[in-house]
């Protein structure tokens, strides 16, 4: 009886007490949102990476501030785009960060996309909705082009001061309106003149009402509020989700934004276990009216191509002599889909889109990111395509997939699984960054000569691997 | 004793046959990534046709085997039988073509080559389509190709095709680069198919040499090459371009010995994809129907106009003369195409039989077509619909060629009922006149409702004053829509409530003076005092014209009286015997002929409405997938097609990237207009 209670006492104490695992401090884990921001003075810019720590190896997910001109030791740093000329070299490995401490903070879990707000009445401001425990946005100031802030507390734990879209919404009832989930991200800064910008986040799991009854769900888009963007103290009311079901279609998340003058595009995915996929129809991106937000106009795209749901959005910019274009991509079949978008302009009270075109993509689609190469040629369009662990690069004038940059190798159970997009657009040369969820690292990949995208080339992967050695095995030393 | 017998024999049949009867298990080699297929015929006694197909994550091909005995029909055994061949290609292969040749007879003659591209790669896999040597035998990367070329190459491949040589020859290879500066068209004289084969595995520098020359065509800058076409005429290719940033691609024929050019004219749009057909034979002793690559069929590109109708679809052209080739009405051809769906493929076949449906128009003498189609076009769609047209004829197969008796073949029709507000019909073909158009008027249904409510004014709130403000032009285009006579109809709260008592009528109609925008409505009589507190109301149409005319896609059209007329042009969207050129013509004029409409004792009362339902007689011959079975549940979205005839009968081979598998499709066994599974069968 005695070894009994004494081996229960054992296991109670091994439970009850773990040891406290702050994420390193010197690599990413998991990396999924990212953004670069040219700093005057600065040759390569400033990259920001939210470290979503997916297999929770550590107590939070992190955000860094990475200055590029810094990385690696002397005489290996990573060069400044266009120095990278011999297209046979392989992609060099610039395992140091040297991430100052104000350049990092703890967020939550799981983090999905991110953007960033160039604010004129601030300091820019990014946005990073994750998805573990408390659902939250995190809102995180940058003072300083590497220094970072979280916003509505002084710890570097930004987790303290971020906004749950699942609990303690005002005006909530019976579990409904929240956002469970939270994932996709996007500013929409057309706005009045001298307010500040909105913010819309989707979320991957449908809120079922009572909570946790399996009924009666909704999924939403949510719309932050430019007032409470700008504040120093995040909120959100039921008046900002914005219910997106539609009778006959498969209930499920929402996946991407993108925010225009009038209209916001939402792309939609299957949620498992409560997407009935029987159903013929498929939401495939939805689009909300500003001047009438209690209206949901659905395109119809899956009438056009029948894919099961999509993930990743862009939009065109506006140029004089050519269509605007929503790029979609959608899985099942894995593919590009090019949607003309008319009427969506701010005095159009009927958008249209149509499907023009589908390229197919390699395995797992997921972000979309386009490179503007002004008004003589079409954008670019990169796409992060997980499964095959491939960027694909879109040209619009080719009609075709022209490259297809695979930013790491698969090999049993490791993929480097290509996630986020950043772009770093210098005249007319592009350096691309990819945050590679597999595998921990960012590729880096250069467009010496946006003209011939053809030849882009991955030139650098920065970050140690996270799946190679103790980091595999979430054994690794605390720093 | 015998009846026991007998009975005991007929249970052990029964018995027999439900133990024989084998439970059909689909066989799965694990595609992933079926974006293309090839095929690849044998002549009579070689051995089966080969169907290749590709699996893009798996950096492999498959290949199956279309033996005339369904069940031996599976996917090629690897040399460890238990398992299924894989050819290991470039990576992720998309794209395939197999080099091909046109007989004396003038029919599609394939080699025994097959090869595969990526998009993005300047690498193309050569694949040795011979039974006994199905594998890569030579990687061909394009920058090593054109490196004795005076400027070679550094772009990737966008398109390629191949022409196959007579009897044991040299097959030659085209295919077209991206370059900075734009496109650039190569050939490539590939080794014979001997060598090819007997080089397999050997290093590069052991292997003959291979070189590959620019073609001479000029080409405008900054274009790149979508599609080559081999055809028939020796020397001659098709090549589509794609203009860069909004211009629009042109598509040519290419005489290789001349280098002479000549434009191909889409209609004006641009072409992802090129085709053409072999010679179709006429009757005994008659000439050919059509000699073979006397036209060009191409997939448009939807891009290169915003998904408008002239840019959508498939569409011919005389390889003579460049222009839309004429279809059976002596006119240009429509473009091939139904709703929204982009097409994903195309295949063109000769004597293909293809099952006959109850819908199908008749000749004079009653009979339907025979069962085999002289030309016959497929063309899957990626809004999962698979359509099959005439390529003869250029005309969509019209299934739904059905008309009463009553009724006149070969135009369009309308059935007309007057349904009260309790939704009992009745026939109204008395009261209202319907024509349209064959070929312009579409399937669409109308109302005419007595006293409906006028377009924004179903609930307007009474302003400050308690007078009657509605928007003068609710419509845009349509103009003032409320009359003199009209009802105003107060209501007692902001969700309907209770209607007023009398019912005002509306004596005049005040424009609005800018910037305000709504009228004002003066009632002929007051308010009554029951009803002085009600804060909304309503206005319905009366009077003279107290029909309001709506449709399923307007809430409202116009309103209509005793003798008015409404009616609208259209285009043609195929067409029909009679045709005469004309870009456009009625698609629909509704008359209402009734007189009394407003008669106290035998007028219409309020609900009562005519429905008209317009009827075009056309559905195009399509099929879907049932995708309640199980085992087709993912075949949704179709990617290229290949006719191949297996023994005497005609299928229809369809990539299914949604499914990572092949349909194979029993054109004798579908039902055009349904969502099929008989006569289906995947191949995963």
């Amino acid at each position: 009886m005695r070894p009994l209670l004494l081996s229960l006492a054992l296991l109670f104490v091994a439970c009850s007490e773990t040891e406290p695992r702050p994420p390193p401090s010197d690599r990413f884990i998991y990396p999924s949102g990212i953004v670069h921001r040219p700093v005057p003075g600065s040759t390569n810019g400033v990259l920001y990476v939210s470290s979503a720590n997916f297999d929770r190896c550590f107590d939070q997910g992190t955000v860094m501030a990475v200055d590029m001109d810094r990385v690696g030791s002397d005489g290996d740093r990573l060069l400044p785009l266009g120095s990278y000329t011999d297209p046979s070299a392989q992609p060099v490995s610039i395992e140091q960060l040297n991430i100052a401490p104000e350049s990092r903070l703890y967020i939550q879990s799981f983090a999905g996309e991110m953007v960033l707000w160039e604010r004129s009445d601030g300091p820019p401001r990014l946005f990073v909705p994750a998805r573990a425990d408390g659902d939250y946005i995190h809102y995180i100031d940058v003072p300083e082009p590497a220094r970072l802030s979280c916003v509505g507390t002084q710890s570097d734990n930004c987790i303290e001061g971020a906004l749950s879209l699942t609990s303690n919404v005002q005006g909530q009832q019976e579990g409904q309106p929240r956002a469970s989930a939270p994932f996709g991200v996007a500013i929409d800064t057309f706005t009045e003149p001298g307010q500040a910008a909105n913010v819309w986040v989707t979320h991957l799991n449908p809120a079922d009402s009572p909570e946790r009854s399996r009924t009666n769900y909704e999924t939403y888009v949510v719309r932050l509020p430019g007032d409470a963007v700008s504040s120093d103290r995040p909120s959100v009311s039921t008046s900002d989700f914005f219910p997106l079901s539609v009778q006959d279609f498969p209930l499920g998340g929402t996946n991407s934004v993108v925010a225009d003058e009038r209209y916001v595009f939402v792309s939609g995915r299957l949620s498992s276990g409560v997407s009935d996929t029987s159903l013929a129809r498929r939401f495939l991106v939805r689009v909300l009216d500003k001047q009438n937000l209690n209206q949901i106009i659905e395109p119809g795209l899956d009438l056009g191509f029948a894919a099961s749901e999509a993930r990743g959005l862009a939009l065109s910019e506006r140029v004089p002599s050519r269509p605007r274009r929503l790029y979609v991509a959608v899985r099942s079949p894995d593919t590009l889909l090019i949607v003309n978008a008319e009427g969506i302009e701010k005095e159009s009270d009927s958008p249209r889109l149509t499907v023009v075109g589908s390229v197919p993509l390699p395995d797992g689609p997921t972000q979309v990111k386009l490179v503007p190469r002004g008004p003589s040629r079409s954008e670019l369009v990169l796409v992060s395509c997980s499964s095959a662990g491939v960027v694909a690069i879109y040209d619009p004038d080719v009609g075709q997939v022209v490259a297809q940059v695979p930013v790491g190798q698969t090999r049993g159970t490791q993929s480097p699984q290509p996630f986020g997009l950043a772009v770093q657009q210098q005249g007319n040369a592009a350096r691309i960054f990819v945050s590679n969820f597999g595998d921990g690292r960012v590729s880096v990949i250069d467009i010496a000569d946006l003209g011939s995208p053809q030849l882009a080339r991955l030139v650098a992967y920065l970050g140690a691997r996270q799946d190679e050695g103790n980091s595999a095995q979430c054994q690794e030393e605390q720093q | 004793m015998k009846r026991f017998i007998v009975s005991l024999m007929v249970v052990a049949g029964a018995l027999l046959s439900a133990c024989t009867e084998q439970e059909e298990i689909l066989q799965t080699v694990g595609l992933v990534g079926t974006y293309d297929v090839a095929l690849v015929n044998y002549p009579p006694g070689e051995g089966a046709d080969l169907l290749f197909v590709t699996s893009t994550d798996n950096n492999e091909l498959r290949v199956l085997s279309l033996e005339e005995d369904a069940d031996e029909r599976r996917f090629v055994r690897a040399p460890n039988p238990i398992e299924s061949l894989a050819i290991p290609v470039l990576s992720r292969p998309q794209g395939l073509t197999r080099d091909v040749r046109y007989d004396g007879s003038g029919v599609e003659q394939t080699g025994r080559l097959v090869f595969a591209r990526s998009s993005g790669s300047t690498e193309i896999s050569v694949v040795s389509a011979d039974r006994d040597v199905l594998r890569e035998v030579r990687r061909l990367e394009t920058r090593t190709l054109t490196a004795s070329a005076e400027t070679p190459s550094t772009g990737p491949v966008t398109a390629f095709a191949a022409r196959a040589p007579e009897g044991d020859d040299r097959s030659t290879l085209y295919f077209a680069t991206q370059e900075g500066a734009g496109a650039r068209l190569w050939q490539v004289l590939l080794p014979a198919r001997e060598i090819l084969n007997a080089e397999r595995g050997r290093a590069e520098a052991e292997r003959t040499l291979v070189r590959a020359e620019p073609l001479g065509v000029a080409l405008p800058p900054n274009v790149a090459v979508s599609s080559i076409l081999v055809l028939p005429q020796s020397g001659m290719l098709a090549v589509a371009t794609r203009g860069a940033a909004g211009t629009v691609g042109k598509t040519y024929r290419v005489n290789l010995a001349t280098n002479e050019t000549r434009e191909l004219n889409f209609g004006g749009a641009q072409v992802l994809q090129l085709a053409t057909h072999g010679r179709v034979p006429g009757a005994e002793g008659q000439p050919p129907l059509l000699t073979e690559g006397q036209r060009i069929f191409g997939i448009l590109d939807a891009s290169s106009c915003g998904g408008q109708s002239q840019c959508t679809g498939v569409l011919a052209v005389e390889a003579s003369t460049g222009e839309v080739a004429k279809d059976s009405s002596g006119y240009p051809m429509l473009p091939v195409s139904v709703g929204s769906g982009l097409p994903m493929g195309l295949s063109l076949s000769t004597n293909t039989n293809l099952s006959v449906q109850t819908g199908e128009p008749t000749d004079a003498a009653g009979n339907s077509r025979g069962i085999a189609v002289p030309l016959l076009g497929v063309v899957p769609l990626s809004n999962g619909t698979i359509v099959f047209f005439d390529a003869l004829r250029l005309i969509p197969l019209n299934v739904g060629a059905i008309w009463d008796d009553e009724d006149d073949e070969g135009k369009a029709t309308a059935s007309i009922s007057l349904v009260n507000a309790q939704g009992a019909a009745q026939d109204g073909a008395a009261d209202i006149v319907f024509e349209g158009t064959f070929g312009v008027t579409r399937d669409q249904t109308f109302q005419l409702t007595y006293q409906g409510l006028l377009p924004g004014m179903a609930l307007v709130e009474r302003d400050a004053t308690g007078g009657f403000k509605v928007p003068f032009e609710p419509r845009p285009g349509k103009g003032q829509v409320v009359q003199p006579g009209d009802l105003i109809i107060l209501l007692s709260g902001s969700t309907g409530g209770q209607p007023c008592t009398p019912e005002l009528t509306v004596l005049a109609v005040q424009p609005p003076s800018p910037p305000e925008t709504r009228a004002t409505l003066v009632p002929s009589g007051a308010v009554s005092e029951d009803c002085a507190g009600y804060g909304f109301f309503q206005v319905r149409a009366s009077g003279p014209q107290p029909l309001v005319l709506s449709s399923s896609s307007e809430d409202y059209i116009q309103r209509l009286g005793s003798g008015d007329t409404f009616s609208r042009q259209g285009p043609y969207f195929f067409h029909p015997p009679g045709y005469q050129g004309q870009s456009e013509n009625l698609a629909v004029r509704i008359r209402v002929v009734r007189q009394n409409l407003n008669d106290p004792n035998q007028g219409l009362t309020r609900g009562n409405r005519y429905v008209v339902e317009t009827e075009s007689h056309f559905y195009p011959y399509l099929i879907s997938v049932d995708l309640s079975i199980p085992d087709l549940s993912f075949f949704r979205v179709p990617g290229p097609v290949v006719q191949a005839r297996v023994g005497n009968m005609d299928y229809a081979y369809i990539a299914y990237p949604s499914a990572n598998g092949v349909l194979q499709v029993e054109l004798t066994n579908i039902i055009a207009g349904a969502a099929n599974n008989r006569g289906l069968f995947p191949f995963l």
